[in-house]
């Protein structure tokens, strides 16, 4: 011990870890573990009943569905405005560069009670949808504008970074074998893109997973329909139905930490990479 | 002040950096701690600067009698001058000299006046007057490299440490500064060790040095000694060009140094071998000759004058006697 | 950035219809969600937006959510700095382990994140029995609405101090440490000074998202109109009365602090940026 201790030469280790590690514990890790307890004891045939009813996997469905689409949209349109962030120079670049955390500024209820009131039958943009039979708010498609809202700036911000630090003699190099523009971003650019692309559509993805407060707005709220997980979760808790309820949100939480892992997996290849 | 270092032993995981360092060093000299890079030498500055510990009950760190091996960086009083100089990027030149004053207990803090003097002084001792209020980022590398070395001296050093002081800078201002150092040693007369992996910087600067290598001390004296009566191999060729070469019928390498070639006409019964010469150099008083052995197919580099070149009237092409000036060692 | 040579130059046409996709994506996705904020609280006049938050339901929203910020944000900062010193200026085992840990609350849904609490405090909770026999209310009170918080925010100023302190090194504190500093002078006389500007940055991000958190926050909360809403909770229920004046007066407070967010969090890059460019 005594050994160990003169080692470090800066003060303040055990400190320092010994209140990260007990604040970790206290605040993180003690109430996750116990909502596994808690659905541990509910036993396998439990567990089973809580989450094998139709409407949990409706639920699911929706959820993991319209997430994966949401990650893959912003997939799409997050790598266009990286890039024209990136790579353009025009007027007021800088403040649409700022503006893209917005989302992440703006508090969700706020997003959600706004792109309802847009979205609905007699809102600015859902008054012109109607005419042509379109209905966004209170159907799944709102979900999906929510998502996608609450996902884009993930994607920008894990795109913008690796596409500045590209180099440019590169793709000065494939013009000069010979390559088109476009050949030159689908044969060099894109594909030294993929890592992060993949990265930030995962986060936007995982944060779409569990989002609340900007969807339950205008998902409408049907049970079976267009009711989310984390919406399901809140009823179950309203109605005392607390093993449903945290049966549920092992499950949820089991998807999250795989996330993570996945998350964490893809930045160390993707920083492998770019180091290499 | 004296230094003393004893049976140290320094261990990484399973890399061992030190192994068994055992070093004396007298007071007031310049002592180069020379040696490739992982060969330990920073870890014993470190090491002897209270930034580092020796591994559990392995050696011993001496200053000026005084057993230090478990006291920490701030009792130690050890000036450590940073490779990259460490200065406190938001505190002007006059206050990073001033820190480790101004972090004094109340009881043993000197007065504002008297910080300020002393500060002045030193900043006039490095040549910076003037500079007080600029910002490190504000300064050239040779100039950093200075307050870095007033703030170490600002708190009366036993013993003044030196990381590679030169390894950031570019060459015309290593040799001023290199030469500039040397006077304001001799000036301070504070016991100085710098690590350097330039062998040239440690020979031109160093009353001693130490040479090491995988953790170990190679050999120890002065540079005058090292280049001429190399311990072993590896100070032979880290000290300086040299030549690995064989004699006809004897089984052993020998070390040779360029200029310890000397160059003879083809039929000269002094020569031991053959050569011919691939390419020639002459630049200034002296001339680099690049020969073929014919004997062992193997290069030798030679050194001689311009004056022999021309009254040999040697080039390219032409072959000639080699004779191998072995010094005894 | 260097300027894009003629051969690594898009063509005209391919950056007007880039540059206009990206505008017209954003300002159909941010910009027109953003005025409609505006536009709704206002659209009733003046005098309604001024009743609407400055309403007793509405003071008290207020002063709730600017209470559990005062409590979060400064523990969550606290951690944050305890954090990055010993995960950046050491080495220790189980590090990298330690990190990811550390990122777990991003990773969790804000309902579930609510949900530990009741488990933990609830009636039917862990703790539930005791805290009901001394008579302590957690859940559905400002107690667990903070511990929530503290949850949702937990990781956003270590993940802004750790990587910056690592970058640093710690020579800094070395050299200080050499010439006779205590551990504290060097914190703060020599870490404090380098780290400001990201800790500012951490405690800006961790601030709104403390202010503006609505789904944890909402499963705790025992929706007590003046008791235990906060201003997104307020919305909330101004928004299910179909009061949509008040709800979006109330969402523009909220909308102004995410704007002023934005702002600082702009300023500060700006400025970190010349910190870097400086040294």
């Amino acid at each position: 011990m005594q050994a160990n201790k003169r080692r470090r030469i800066l003060p303040g280790f055990g400190l320092s870890l010994g209140f990260t590690v007990a604040y970790l514990g206290l605040v993180v890790l003690f109430p996750l573990l116990l909502v596994f307890v808690k659905a541990s004891g509910l036993g396998w045939r439990g567990f089973y009943e809580a989450l094998a009813t139709d409407r949990v996997w409706a639920a699911c469905r929706l959820t993991f569905g319209l997430s994966l689409l949401a990650g893959l949209l912003n997939g799409v349109f997050g790598l266009l405005i990286a890039w024209v962030l990136a790579r353009y120079q025009f007027p007021g670049r800088r403040f649409l560069d700022a503006s893209v955390d917005l989302p992440f500024a703006m508090p969700t209820a706020v997003a959600g009670i706004a792109l309802t009131t847009l979205y609905a039958p007699n809102g600015w943009i859902g008054s012109l949808l109607k005419p042509y039979g379109i209905k966004v708010a209170f159907a799944p498609a709102g979900i999906l504008i929510a998502l996608v809202f609450i996902g884009l700036p993930f994607v920008v911000r894990t795109l913008q970074p690796v596409l500045e630090d590209l180099e440019v003699a590169q793709e000065e190099a494939a013009a000069s074998l010979g390559a088109s523009r476009w050949k030159t971003f689908q044969r060099v650019v894109l594909p030294q893109l993929v890592p992060a692309l993949i990265t930030g559509t995962t986060l936007a993805f995982a944060r779409a997973v569990g989002e609340y407060g900007s969807v339950v707005f205008i998902a409408g709220n049907m049970p079976g329909k267009t009711e989310i997980l984390p919406l399901l979760i809140i009823t179950k808790l309203e109605q005392y139905d607390y093993p449903g309820a945290t049966a549920l949100a092992s499950m949820m939480l089991v998807v999250s930490f795989g996330l993570l892992l996945l998350i964490n997996y893809l930045q160390r290849k993707t920083l492998v990479r770019n180091q290499a | 002040m004296s230094i003393i270092v004893k049976n140290l032993r320094r261990t990484f995981g399973t890399f061992q950096a030190l192994r068994g360092i055992h070093l004396e060093i007298a007071d007031t000299q310049l002592v180069a701690l020379l040696g490739p890079s992982g060969s330990g030498k920073t870890t014993l500055l470190r090491i002897i600067g209270g930034l580092d510990f020796p591994d559990a009950s392995h050696g011993n760190v001496v200053i000026n009698g005084e057993d230090v091996t478990d006291s920490p960086a701030a009792e130690r009083k050890a000036g450590f001058v940073f490779q990259h100089y460490a200065l406190f990027n938001h505190l002007s030149v006059f206050e990073n000299v001033a820190f480790g004053l101004d972090v004094r207990p109340p009881k043993t803090r000197p007065s504002k006046d008297a910080i300020r003097d002393r500060v002045l002084e030193l900043l006039r001792l490095v040549q910076l007057q003037g500079l007080e209020q600029r910002l490190p980022s504000e300064l050239s590398g040779g100039q950093r490299q200075r307050v870095a070395l007033a703030r170490a001296l600002a708190i009366d050093p036993k013993v003044l440490l030196l990381d590679e002081p030169f390894g950031a800078l570019d060459a015309k201002v290593r040799k001023d500064l290199r030469r500039w150092l040397r006077a304001f040693h001799q000036e301070i007369g504070v016991t100085t060790i710098f690590v350097t992996h330039d062998q040239q910087e440690a020979l031109e600067l160093a009353d001693v040095v130490v040479v090491m290598n995988q953790g170990q001390i190679e050999q120890i004296g002065s540079p005058q000694q090292l280049y001429d009566h190399p311990a072993t191999p590896f100070v032979y060729e880290f000290l300086g060009d040299v030549n690995k070469v064989r004699k006809p019928g004897r089984p052993e390498l020998f070390y040779v140094r360029p200029h310890e070639v000397s160059i003879l006409f083809a039929g000269d019964a002094k020569a031991e071998l053959h050569a011919k010469i691939e390419h020639l150099f002459a630049a200034g008083p002296s001339a680099r000759l690049t020969l073929r052995i014919q004997e062992s197919r193997e290069t030798l580099d030679a050194d001689i004058t311009r004056q022999q070149l021309e009254e040999m009237g040697l080039s390219e092409g032409d072959e000639v006697g080699v004779h191998l000036n072995l010094s005894p060692s | 950035m260097s300027a894009p040579s003629r051969s690594t130059q898009d063509p005209a046409w391919t950056r007007v219809l880039l540059i206009s996709g990206a505008v017209g994506f954003l300002v159909l996705f941010l910009f027109v969600p953003l005025t409609l904020v505006f536009a709704e609280a206002f659209r009733k006049g003046i005098k309604v937006y001024a009743d609407a938050v400055t309403e007793a339901n509405a003071l008290s929203a207020i002063v709730l959510t600017v209470t559990v910020a005062l409590i979060s944000v400064p523990l969550n900062a606290v951690f944050g700095i305890a954090a990055s010193w010993a995960i950046a200026k050491f080495s220790f085992k189980g590090k990298s382990l330690l990190l990811s840990l550390i990122d777990l609350p991003f990773a969790v849904s804000p309902v579930v994140s609510g949900l530990v609490w009741i488990l933990l405090c609830g009636t039917r909770g862990l703790f539930g029995p005791w805290l009901q026999e001394h008579n302590i209310q957690i859940v559905f009170a400002v107690p667990g609405m903070v511990l929530a918080t503290v949850f949702v925010t937990f990781p956003f100023v270590a993940r802004e101090l750790i990587p910056l302190m690592q970058a640093q090194g710690n020579d800094q504190e070395y050299a200080a440490l050499s010439l006779g500093a205590s551990g504290w002078q060097t914190f703060r006389r020599v870490t404090l000074p380098n780290i400001k500007w990201a800790l500012f940055y951490g405690i800006i991000l961790c601030n709104a998202r403390a202010m503006g958190e609505f789904g944890a926050v909402s499963v705790v909360s025992g929706h007590i109109r003046g008791e235990t809403n906060t201003l997104p909770l307020h919305v909330e229920v101004l928004y299910n009365e179909y009061n949509s004046a008040a709800a979006f007066a109330c969402a523009s407070i909220l909308s102004l602090l995410g704007l002023l967010t934005l702002g600082l969090k702009t300023f500060i890059e700006w400025r970190l940026r010349l910190h870097r460019q400086k040294h």
